[in-house]
Formats: structure tokens, C-alpha cells, sequence
């Protein structure tokens, strides 16, 4: 007996483990401490070429955890790319740069400025990085309008007042060098335009797209003009449900996106195929086909530039228009 | 309930007292137990601010006379059943406005085969301070007389004994004896209802326990106490769940040593805290160990104990960090003051006089504390991160005539908060009473408390804003002279002082720190009273008193205040 009482309670002490850790909560040190830079804020490369997949790795190290941001400036294009966290340390972890834009056009060749910036912090501290070699699209690039339109495709253009669906070159260029320029005045009716993207436009009776609709991204940069004529740009995916080589409306499903451009300058819109609905005058409806998703049977891509219905006047710029797999398109 | 219900229970009652009573003739099966209390008072409040207050109602008045009553009834030897209701009126009200009418307490208990012991409806139950308890950490220290008086209240309307709660569900208690062995074997479980489910998100939520002890000898006890709180399944459309489970084991041994009384004894367990299908929360788990040392003479004049304690920082128990005190109440006058209607800082006065600002059920919740008041031990023994000894000493001199204790405890975190460095903690109370008039002879009663508490926090550290330091004390002294037969003269002041800083933590919905927030305090509160109490038996008495009390902060210099209450107290319990 006289064991088991002072066995038991050091059985029961030892039986019992307590999670290791330093402090309980955020650390005062990042809540509290005073500022200072622990390591110079740095790029392991002065020259990056993203065409052949390189990238910019940034790195400091501050005394506490901070609110800090990279504002990455294109010399030429004045294409933006910030990088944004909250952290101690700013690693390949949390600043890496791939030559993407946050706000467009996108970079070229060009001479970059680096500004990191600190909340809370006046100094700021700056970085020169060189361009010499642009990111390259990624997926099935249904056009980037770099040649022009395609005989291939089906085009429809109203004949309104001041229409000018013509394909540009110049200081509104966002990627490459071209973009389609779509605008004009269409009183009597609201389509001004559209092109149908057939799939044997690109050597196949359907589009190489995988069979997952959760997988396929179709993406698109679109820009939106600083007009109230807010322009509506509908994409139609229409599949081929009973593989007869060819889209049926009323055995075939179609699944849409219509997109009311409402903002100014270019966007980079991204829309996962699973998650678009089939619209009938502008409103989701029952499909006719299989009622799936399914990416691989797509025959044609179709894309309508719409006025505002009770303007008829509408003025937008699109420019690649490109399916991913597995993410969003990184421009 | 309406009026016309009223008056049917009315007339029901002294029908049913009159029954009972003639059935009572031949056996002791039926009591009648309750008690009756009056107050009134009159209060007046004096603000010290630049803008003159123009809103504020400065006199308050107001009062309740209420009386309780219950039966007890025992229709056999083997049960007990006890009903008691409510009525309540408050003064002003006429023609039944302002009269309540309510349950107070409902219970059945009995014996099955002279082995068994049960209990149904209303339960006080306890298990140890580390799985089911009911501590009272914001009264560190004794109050004098004339302040007791509203604490007593306090207690009976809130159904505190010590170390219990009031719950409602059923408990069975049984034991077994082995004289060839001489050893005893005791069970005891309980199954409460602490939330009814909303059918929605919030399922049932029940509280259950056992203790199971062995005692052999009398000298060597050993135990094993559970105490689970959770949430049934299927109850509610909510598939989350709370669960929060403590297991410990206890020892004590007694052991004669020459005149000395020896004991050695602990407690040791885990806890488990979790909340089933919620992605976002932790499973926290974590111990405890409390180990002591007591040793008393055969005459018991005095008692010295030694322990150790070590909660760590993730030790979740409810049923016993719950706290009496619920600093987010609303005090029960003047709550609003000052011509911009802010909250009135709560007094220590508010902690005596209302019931209201007190739980009678457990939190599953952290509830929060004040820092001045207990930071040590917020949560009594099971204030999770916290580690270290701690010396309780007592002692009776002249033949009880003075009575002292003393206790220190000097402990410190498991873990940091936001930092390595840890907050030391230092606790000393004293507390003496002298029963004066036996030291001079003198027939009428003259005694003398007097009592304090001094608390210290401190976190030292190289990085000045780590550093913290919170200094508090409360005092109080108390004085109760019979002035006659029955009559007594009381009189006492308390004070709480508190200045420093500290830093408290903001914790989530699931008890994690995710931030932490600075408070600091250079205050003063106090309250003087005095009053006089006529004793008419020792169960009933009438009592007047005065009191006045003041909250100096420096911090606020224009929400200082200061209150007078005049009362007047009629008790009486049979």
C-alpha cells in the first residue's frame, strides 16, 4: 500500500503530456515591438526572362511581423504587379513574382521598379528588375487576335452608327500587340456584334479541353470604357450532348456567362466551367441536352458584344480569350 | 400567471396546510419550511463630473417584501418530497402589479432498499475543485457584519453552500462496506440539463459525473471523479457539438505522527475540449497536478498545509472555472449615470447587495474577471496556466477567543502570454477576529474582524513593453457590539485599491488567446456602513443600516462617484 500512494499520483503526472509551445497568443513583439529592418530588402535576380519560366524571388526580414506590400512597376507599360502579406520575413514563400499582372496592360521588355512598403512604416525601399523575356500564355488559346481574325470563325457585325469592330494596335494594347476593338450604336436591336469560334476552327471537331468541368477555366481580358453604355459581353459554350458532330439547340446543352462590363481599363476575367448556368433572355433556364458539364464535347465557343437594351450604344476591347486547366489564367 | 390564478393558489394553500396537517397528527410526514424577507431603500447618488448631470434620477427608492414557502412531505420513510414557491412583491405595486408568483425549488429524494440514495429536480452538487465546483474567488476577503447581512442574501437567493451548485437532473449516491478489509467503497453519479435545445443550432446540453472512492482504514482514500459535459446528438438540425471532459484522480493519506495530525494528499487529471463537426476548433487538451501537505495537532488549534499546483494553459473544466459573479450583469441601480448615460463602473458595493449580478449555473463560456479583484486565481484552483506553492496557515489562540490564518501563494505562468517571459503572481491574505468580550468577561458579545489581501503581478523582461506590474489590495474592517439583549451595533468599511498595469487576453468563441488588450488602473473604491440589528430569534432579525460608498478613479476623474443607501432588512427563515 504504502507504494501504491506514491506510485499512483507519479504514474498519473507522467501519463500526461502538455503541447510544447512558446507562448500562448500573437506575439507582443509583432503587436508592440518597435520596427527595424533585420535584412535589406532584396531580389535574387536583377534580370528575369518569364518566357522561359524564371521568376523573382523577393526577400527581408523585419524585427515584428508587418503589413508589407511589393509594388512592382513596368518602365514602358506601366503594368502593375503587387504582391501583398503579413509576416516576418518576406521568403519564396510569400514573394515570388512570375511575371503576372495585377493590373493591366501586362509587362513587356522593359526596366521594372520594386517598391516595398510597410504599414505603419514611412520609408519605403526600391528595387530595379529588367524584363527580358514576357510571360507566355499558358492553355488552349482560342485567339489573342495577334493574327488578326480567323476566316475560320463566324463573324456577325451590325451595321449601326459609328460601329468599329475592328481588330487595333496601338496604346490600348494589353498583351501582344493586338486586341479587338467592339463599339458602336445599334438603336433598333442590342446585339452590335458577335463571333462564333467553331472547334474545327482549330483542326477538331470538339475543343481539347479535359472532361472535368471543375478543371476547365475559360478566361479573357476585357476593358471596360469609362462611358455610361455599360457593354455586356455573352459567352455561349455549346456542346455536343449526342455527338452529332454539331451543336443542337434542342438536343444539345449550351451553358452561358454574360458579363455586364462595368468598370474601367482592362480586367482579366476568369470563369470556371462548372459553374455556368444556361441563360434564356438573360436568365437561367433548363438545358436540352445531357444537363452536364461537359467541357470536352464543346463545338463552339460564341461571343456577343450586347448595348445596355435601353441605350443600344455599347464600346468595349477584348483580347485573349484562352482556356486552363486545373487554375484561373495568370497573366 | 394572472391574479385570478393567484387567488385560487390562495385559498388552495391554507386547504391543503389544513389536510396535511390533520394527516400530520399521526405521523411526522409533513413540514413547512421557507422564510420571509423585507427590504427598503433609499439611495442617493453624487457624481463628480464638469458637465453638470441633468438626466440622472439622484434619489432611488424601492423595496420588495417576499416570503418563501415549501413543503416538505414525506409520504413514506424511504421519501422525501419538498415543493417551495415564491411570492414576490415589490413595493408600489397594488392590485397584484408587480407580484410575482414562481417555483423556487422542487425536489424528491429517497432510499431504495436502504442501500441506495436518490435525488430528483433540484440537486446541490460539488465533486472536487477541479471538476465540479463552485468557488468563490472574488470575495478574497471577510466581510464585516454589517455587510454579511447582504451577502447571506446573496447565498440564499442563489442557493450557495459551499462548493455547490444548484442543478437540475437527477443523482444517485450508494456505498458498500468490507469490515474484514476495512475498507469502503462510495459511488456517487448525477445526470443535469444545463441548456434545453432551440431545435435549431443549440442541442441539448447535459452535465454528468461520478465519483468513485475507496477508503480503506480510514487512512488511505483514493478516488476517481469524471465530469463530461456535452451536447446530444440528434437533438438539434446543428450537428456541432460540445464536449468538455475532465478525469482525475485523488489521493489522501492520514497518518498519526506523536501529537501531530499528518496528511498527504493530490489531485491529478487531464481535460479535453472540443467541438464535434466544428472545422475551425481546437482540440485542446492539457493537465493539472495539485499535491499538498497538511499537518495538525490532535487538538486542532492550529493547521499548516503546503501545495503545489500546476494547471496548464489549455485545461478546460467548466464545471469548476465557472464563476458566482458575472461582471457583465447590469447592477440593479443607477447601471446608467453621468449627463453622457454611461455605464456605471461597477462597485464592490454591487457585488454584495445584488443577486442579480450572480450565476446559478455553470458557464460553458470563459467568464471574464476582474483583474484588481483576483487575477491569481480568476478561476479558483482550476485557473488554467498557472503553476507553483503556495502556504496555508490558521490558528485559534486564548481559547478561540482570536482566530487568525494567513495564506500566501506564489505562482507564476506555464506559458507566456504573446511572449516567453512569465507573469509572476503573488497573493498574501490575512484575516484575524478577536471576540473582544470574552477576553474581558463581558457577557454581550464584542468582535472585532479585520481582514486584507494583498495581490501582486508582475512580468519582468528586457523589452519594455513586456514589462507589466499590478498592485491591488482589498481591506476591511468590522466591528459587532451587543449593545443589549438581542441588539447589535455594527459597523465596518471595505476597500479595494488597485494601480498598474496589465495586459489581458482577448480570447475566441473557442477559449484560444488571439489577441491581447492593455488595461490599467489607478483606482479607489470603498464603503463605509453601519447599522443596528435586533435579533428577535436567531433565525429572524430586523436590521437598519447605512452605508456609503465611494469609486475614486484617476484614470476617470469625472465618473467618480459616490453613493449613500439607507436600508432597512427584515429576515426571518423557519
Amino acid at each position: 500500500m504504502k507504494r501504491i500512494k506514491f506510485i499512483l499520483p507519479l504514474l498519473l503526472f507522467a501519463a500526461c503530456k502538455r503541447e510544447d509551445k512558446p507562448f500562448e497568443g500573437p506575439s507582443l513583439q509583432d503587436l508592440n515591438g518597435p520596427f527595424s529592418m533585420a535584412k535589406p530588402f532584396t531580389a535574387n535576380k536583377a534580370v528575369v526572362d518569364f518566357s522561359k519560366n524564371e521568376t523573382v524571388v523577393f526577400g527581408a526580414e523585419f524585427s515584428k511581423q508587418c503589413d508589407w506590400s511589393i509594388t512592382i512597376r513596368g518602365g514602358l507599360s506601366k503594368a502593375t504587379k503587387i504582391i501583398t502579406g503579413k509576416s516576418r520575413q518576406i521568403t519564396v514563400d510569400n514573394a515570388v513574382w512570375n511575371g503576372t499582372t495585377t493590373v493591366f496592360p501586362a509587362f513587356k521588355t522593359e526596366p521594372c521598379k520594386a517598391v516595398l512598403k510597410i504599414a505603419g512604416v514611412e520609408d519605403s525601399f526600391t528595387l530595379n528588375v529588367g524584363i527580358n523575356g514576357v510571360r507566355v500564355p499558358q492553355g488552349l488559346i482560342l485567339t489573342d487576335f495577334e493574327s488578326g481574325l480567323n476566316a475560320k470563325w463566324n463573324t456577325f457585325i451590325q451595321s449601326g452608327a459609328n460601329m468599329d469592330f475592328k481588330v487595333k494596335s496601338d496604346a490600348f494594347s494589353v498583351q501582344g500587340k493586338n486586341y479587338l476593338n467592339m463599339a458602336g450604336i445599334v438603336t433598333w436591336d442590342w446585339l452590335i456584334g458577335l463571333i462564333d469560334f467553331p472547334a474545327s476552327a482549330y483542326g477538331s471537331s470538339t475543343l481539347a479541353l479535359g472532361s472535368i468541368p471543375e478543371d476547365v477555366y475559360f478566361n479573357c481580358l476585357i476593358y471596360g470604357d469609362a462611358n455610361p453604355n455599360q457593354s455586356r459581353v455573352l459567352f455561349q459554350f455549346k456542346e455536343d450532348d449526342n455527338n452529332t458532330k454539331a451543336f443542337e439547340p434542342a438536343a444539345d446543352d449550351q451553358f452561358d456567362k454574360e458579363i455586364i462590363v462595368n468598370w474601367q481599363g482592362w480586367k482579366l476575367v476568369s470563369l470556371k466551367y462548372s459553374d455556368l448556368v444556361h441563360l434564356s433572355n438573360g436568365q437561367p433556364a433548363p438545358n436540352n441536352g445531357n444537363n452536364r458539364h461537359n467541357p470536352n464535347n464543346i463545338v463552339m465557343v460564341s461571343m456577343l458584344h450586347l448595348a445596355n437594351p435601353s441605350m443600344g450604344a455599347g464600346s468595349t476591347k477584348i483580347d485573349c480569350l484562352i482556356f486552363t486547366s486545373k487554375a484561373p489564367l495568370e497573366l | 400567471m394572472g391574479i385570478r390564478n393567484v387567488k385560487y393558489l390562495l385559498i388552495l394553500i391554507p386547504v391543503l396546510l389544513l389536510h396535511t396537517a390533520i394527516l400530520a397528527q399521526n405521523a411526522p410526514k409533513f413540514k413547512v419550511k421557507g422564510g420571509a424577507r423585507s427590504l427598503l431603500s433609499n439611495a442617493e447618488i453624487t457624481v463628480q463630473d464638469s458637465v453638470p448631470d441633468e438626466v440622472t434620477a439622484r434619489k432611488n427608492a424601492g423595496g420588495y417584501a417576499l416570503m418563501d414557502l415549501g413543503f416538505n412531505i414525506m409520504p413514506n420513510k424511504n421519501t422525501e418530497i419538498m415543493g417551495m414557491i415564491r411570492i414576490n412583491n415589490k413595493f408600489g405595486g397594488f392590485w397584484g402589479a408587480g407580484v410575482t408568483f414562481d417555483v423556487r425549488q422542487l425536489w424528491l429524494k429517497g432510499i431504495i432498499a436502504d442501500k441506495v440514495r436518490y435525488q430528483l429536480g433540484d440537486i446541490n452538487l460539488k465533486q472536487t475543485p477541479f471538476t465540479f465546483w463552485n468557488h468563490n474567488e472574488d470575495r478574497q476577503v471577510q466581510q464585516p457584519a454589517v455587510f454579511d447581512l447582504q451577502r447571506d442574501i446573496v447565498n440564499y437567493e442563489s442557493f450557495y453552500l459551499p462548493g455547490t451548485w444548484r442543478q437540475q437532473g437527477a443523482a444517485v449516491d450508494f456505498g458498500l462496506e468490507s469490515g474484514r478489509l476495512s475498507s469502503e467503497w462510495n459511488f456517487h453519479g448525477y445526470l443535469t440539463r444545463l441548456n434545453a435545445t432551440n431545435f435549431g443550432n443549440q442541442p441539448e446540453r447535459l452535465h454528468a459525473g461520478t465519483t468513485m472512492s475507496w477508503t480503506f482504514a480510514n487512512a488511505l482514500k483514493a478516488s476517481y471523479n469524471l465530469s463530461r459535459i456535452f451536447d446530444v446528438k440528434e437533438t438539434a438540425i446543428s450537428n456541432v457539438l460540445f464536449q468538455n471532459t475532465v478525469q482525475t484522480a485523488a489521493l489522501e493519506y492520514n497518518k498519526s505522527i506523536s501529537s501531530l495530525n499528518l496528511t498527504v494528499g493530490g489531485e491529478s487529471g487531464m481535460s479535453s475540449y472540443r467541438i464535434v463537426h466544428d472545422t475551425a476548433a481546437p482540440h485542446l487538451q492539457d493537465f493539472f497536478l495539485h499535491a499538498f501537505s497538511r499537518v495538525t495537532p490532535k487538538n486542532k488549534r492550529w493547521e499548516l498545509e503546503l501545495g503545489y499546483l500546476n494547471v496548464g494553459p489549455d485545461f478546460r473544466s467548466f464545471a469548476a472555472q465557472s464563476k458566482r459573479l458575472d461582471y457583465s450583469a447590469v447592477p440593479n441601480f443607477y447601471n446608467r449615470y453621468t449627463q453622457l448615460q454611461t455605464d456605471r463602473p461597477l462597485h464592490i458595493a454591487d457585488f454584495m447587495n445584488n443577486s442579480a449580478m450572480y450565476r446559478t449555473g455553470i458557464s460553458t463560456k470563459l467568464m471574464s474577471y476582474n483583474p484588481l479583484i483576483n487575477n491569481v486565481l480568476p478561476y479558483g484552483l482550476a485557473t488554467f496556466n498557472r503553476k507553483g506553492f503556495y502556504l496555508k496557515a490558521q490558528a485559534d489562540w486564548f481559547k478561540k477567543v482570536v482566530q487568525t490564518s494567513v495564506q500566501q501563494y506564489n505562482l507564476s505562468e506555464v506559458v507566456g502570454q504573446g511572449t516567453p517571459e512569465l507573469k509572476q503572481f503573488a497573493m498574501t491574505r490575512a484575516d484575524l477576529t478577536w471576540h473582544a468580550g470574552s477576553t474581558l468577561h463581558w457577557k454581550k458579545q464584542w468582535k472585532f474582524t479585520f481582514s486584507g489581501c494583498r495581490q501582486q503581478t508582475q512580468r519582468k523582461s528586457p523589452r519594455e513593453y513586456e514589462v507589466l506590474k499590478l498592485n491591488s489590495m482589498q481591506a476591511s474592517a468590522g466591528i459587532e457590539i451587543e449593545v443589549m439583549k438581542d441588539i447589535d451595533l455594527m459597523a465596518g468599511y471595505t476597500t479595494l485599491q488597485g494601480k498598474g498595469s496589465e495586459m489581458g487576453s482577448t480570447r475566441n468563441n473557442y477559449t484560444e488567446v488571439i489577441d491581447f488588450g492593455k488595461y490599467a488602473a489607478d483606482l479607489k473604491q470603498d464603503i463605509a456602513g453601519a447599522g443596528l440589528r435586533v435579533r428577535f430569534s436567531g433565525k429572524t432579525y430586523l436590521a437598519l443600516m447605512y452605508q456609503q460608498m465611494r469609486h475614486r478613479d484617476k484614470a476617470n476623474p469625472f465618473q467618480n462617484y459616490q453613493i449613500g443607501q439607507m436600508m432597512a432588512i427584515y429576515n426571518m427563515t423557519f
